[in-house]
Formats: structure tokens, sequence, C-alpha cells
């Protein structure tokens, strides 16, 4: 379903990813793992087709992110590291927003704002001002807003942070009830997080990737956290 | 066309979900509803001493509505548009900048030429809201007073919209340059004032001499001015060039807008 090949991205003379390549399979749960800074938003930023790459190819459902970016971007779903929500609207009318902006139509959005707002547990503040929910809320509307056209692809940049545990648990039931139908990236730097929730772990650093193989493979003869600081080169400090 | 509905539709509401609106419509309102009983009773007391102006003791020329009353309204009018226009435009993308949405923009499968005709007409249509209640200064004129020329005053209105219409698509533009608004505001006001102002220094430059050919700069900066043009539509002109005028700076401005906007994903 994505297909990364030699990804670079240049922001002036710094890097931001420096040559990347990873495939991932239709189905798949794959979390993007790595330091603030290490490229996760980057790498996902040109996959949405929010801003192109230096140089390399990426293909996203068969599509090339630069050529045929309108076909892409209706394969995906989105959310950003900070939701992008209009406070001024109310829950459903901004999933309508989205939902039209995706080309659908009345009759397919009306059904799917009641289908997305029950899988993201939204019945309660459906009619409510975006504004005027608490953060646990947002994130959710937000992933309602990745999930309204049902998309092939869901791109989640960091969708637990700033939850409280609670908020955090239902996200990500939420995130595995939708394994198997999608195929999911979700970036993250909490660890627990990904051994919850996904199949596969790439990893990250320095715009470069580090790591990228099944989650049990890596945490075979370690734990997650020690195959990750490793990996990034903090065991080093930790010693001293 | 449907992207373009669509974020039509959303700008127009948020119009009436904040202030905005009822800020702007109110305020222009209420402004150009006292300028035209000051211009009015200002008229009648003038009309009351004297029936034109004199020289000699003979009247060289009678005062009238049109010429004395609803000209010098309008052209007021025109200059209100320079502050009220931007306000109207100046959320439109800033704030998307600033609160990050345009990323849902950005990624969903629209254009950007859609977003930015969607988000111009939604002003628009706020503005020939605000303009629309103005009609009635023109209704009020043509059934009080006596002969009054109704293709002047027409045209004049019109002309009134016409600035309206081109002043939004600066204001559009200015509001993809910043994720602030009060800058957003205050680049528009000043691009504006550029555009009425210019044509005042056309009258102190000379000929000058470029590649052996003379050209006419002041003429050059007359033309760029939209005070030129805007005045032959009070006078009761209407030419196809001014309306070209309009209608260039119109498509100009918005295809920078849509560049300025594109431009935001490549940084």
């Amino acid at each position: 379903m994505i297909e990364v090949e030699h990804l670079t991205k240049f922001y002036g003379e710094n890097r931001g990813i420096d040559d990347i390549s990873f495939s991932i399979g239709k189905g798949e749960i794959v979390g993007f793992l790595g330091p603030n800074g290490s490229g996760k938003t980057t790498t996902m930023r040109i996959l949405t087709c929010y801003m192109p790459q230096t140089s390399g190819k990426a293909k996203v459902a068969g599509f090339d992110v630069e050529t045929h970016a309108m076909e892409a971007k209706r394969k995906i779903g989105y959310l950003p590291e900070h939701p992008p929500l209009y406070m001024e609207m109310t829950v459903r009318s901004y999933l309508g927003f989205a939902g039209r902006l995706r080309g659908m139509d009345r009759k397919k959005i009306k059904q799917r704002t009641e289908e997305v707002v029950a899988t993201c547990g939204l019945e309660n503040v459906a009619s409510r001002i975006i504004g005027q929910l608490s953060k646990g809320y947002k994130q959710r509307v937000g992933l309602a807003q990745a999930l309204i056209h049902n998309p092939e692809i869901l791109i989640l940049d960091e969708p637990t942070i700033g939850l409280d545990p609670k908020q955090n648990a239902d996200i990500r039931a939420l995130i595995k009830g939708l394994a198997g139908n999608q195929t999911i990236i979700l970036s993250t730097h909490i660890l627990p997080e990904v051994s919850l929730t996904c199949q596969r772990v790439i990893i990250i650093h320095q715009g470069k990737i580090v790591a990228d193989s099944r989650l049990e493979e890596l945490t075979k003869d370690q734990d997650l956290e020690h195959a990750f600081l490793k990996l990034v080169g903090f065991e080093q400090e930790e010693k001293n | 066309m449907r992207a373009v509905a669509t974020i039509f539709w959303k700008e127009f509401k948020s119009y009436f979900i904040s202030p905005v609106g009822y800020v702007v419509l109110t305020g222009f309102t209420a402004l150009s509803g006292f300028l035209f009983y000051q211009f009015l009773g200002v008229f009648i007391r003038v009309t009351s001493l004297m029936r034109g102006l004199m020289e000699k003791g003979q009247v060289v020329r009678e005062w009238t509505l049109v010429d004395d009353l609803m000209e010098p309204l309008f052209k007021d009018l025109g200059l209100f548009l320079i502050i009220m226009v931007p306000a109207v435009t100046m959320r439109l993308f800033a704030e998307e900048k600033k609160l990050r949405t345009e990323e849902l923009l950005l990624t969903s499968p629209v254009r950007m030429g859609s977003v930015v005709l969607g988000k111009y007409l939604a002003a628009l249509a706020l503005l020939m809201l605000m303009l629309v209640p103005a009609g009635v200064y023109l209704i009020i004129v043509l059934v009080y007073g006596t002969e009054t020329d109704t293709g002047t005053m027409v045209a004049g209105y019109g002309g009134l919209f016409l600035i309206a219409f081109s002043l939004a698509a600066i204001g559009v533009f200015s509001s993809t340059l910043t994720e602030n608004q009060i800058i957003s505001f205050f680049v528009c006001v000043v691009m504006n004032l550029f555009f009425f102002t210019v044509g005042l220094a056309g009258n102190s430059v000379q000929t000058i001499t470029l590649f052996s050919q003379k050209i006419n700069f002041g003429e050059l900066l007359r033309q760029l001015s939209l005070m030129e043009h805007y005045n032959n539509f009070v006078r009761g002109m209407i030419n196809s060039a001014d309306i070209f005028y309009f209608m260039a700076l119109i498509v100009f401005f918005l295809f920078l807008s849509r560049f300025s906007a594109e431009r935001a994903r490549r940084s």
C-alpha cells in the first residue's frame, strides 16, 4: 500500500529525512518510532502530500504523491500532530465539512458521520461546539475526521499525545478495532503504546531508518525500551 | 466546483458564527448612514442660500444632487472600503495558518485554486450584503429629488461594488502572507492605499525616456490607480477599459494568492 524509496527532504541546509526506504503492505499496523525531531512528521507530511520531498519517490495505494497527489489524497485519512479543528463549528458540521472536502455526497456523509461518531465515542458531544470540548474529545474529533471517508490508509501523527491514561486506552482500543480493514501508520515516542497496538516497528533517528522489523523480533532478547535506546544511541550516555 | 461551494459555505457561515459579519454590516451601515445624513444636511443648507456656484453675481454652475451630493458620498464610501474590506478578508487564510487547519485543506483532494476562489466568493457575499443597504440612499434621492440622473447614480453605486471586489482580492492575498490577522489587516490597508493614491503622483511625474522610447509615466501611474477608474464610474461613465482594469486586478491578485498559499507547504 505504501512504498517509499530513497526519500530525502531538506529544509534549507538542514536534513529532515535522509534517504529512507520502506514498504508497508495492506492491513498492516506500523509504529513509527523516534525521538523528537527525528523526521517522523516530515515523512508523514510527504506521504499525505502536505509537502513535496527533495528527492526520492513515495507511492500511496499505487499513486505517486508528487505526480498523482489528488488520487493519493483520496486514499488517505490523516490526523496531524495538531488536529486541524475549526473551533467555531459543531462536531457534526465539522465532520460534514471534512466529508465534502473529500468529495463525498450528502447521503454518504450522513451515514458515515453517524458511523464515525459511534466509532470514536462522540455521541454525547456530536452537537456541541468543538472549541468547548476537552482535549481528549478534540483528539477524537480529529480522528473521526480522518476516518470519515473510510480511507484505505490511515496516517496518525502522535494520536495519543497529551491524553490521560483512560483516553489513551480508548484511542488505542479504537485503533486496534480498525485493524484488518485499514493500513495504519502511527507515530509516537511513547513506547508502551507501540507494543500494545502495532505489529511492526520502524525506528527512525536523525532522519535515517535504524530499525525496521516485526515487534517480536525487536523484543526477542531485550524489552522495547532498551532496544530503542540502543538504536538511537542513548545507551552510552546512560552508562556514563 | 463542489470544492468551491464547500469552502464558500463554510466561510460564509463562519462570518455569522463569529462577530465579524455583524460588526462589519452594522459598522458600515451606521457610518455610511451618518455620512449621507451629514452630506444631505450640508447640501440642503447650501442650496437654500444659493442655487449654484457664483461668479460676479451670476450662477455659473447649479448645484445638483448627482454632482454635489451623490458623487462625494460615493467617493467617501469608496474610502471607507479601504478599512472595511480588510476587516472582512484578514482572517481567511491567516486563521487557517494560526490554528493549523490548513493542514486539513492541503491534505484533502481539493485544488488550492478552489480554496482561494471559495474564500474570495464568501468575502464577496458578505461585502454585497454590506453594500446593498447603501442602495437606500440612492432610492431616497431618486424618490425625493428632482432633476436626478438615474444612470450616473447607478453607475457610481455599481462602481462601489467593483471597488469592494477588487480590494477583496488584495485582501485575500495579504491574508495568505501571514498567520497574524492584524498584520494581514494592515498589509491590506497599505496595499489598498497604494492603489487608491498612486494616481496622485501621476500629476507631478513627467514623461520619461526608457530604451529611447518616450513613456508618459504620469499617465501610466494614473491608469494604475483604482481611484482614477472609480471616478469614471462615479461620474457616470462606464468604459470597457475600466471594467477590464478591475477584472485584471482581481484575477491578478487571486492568482498571486493561490501561488502564495501553495508556497506554505514548500517551506
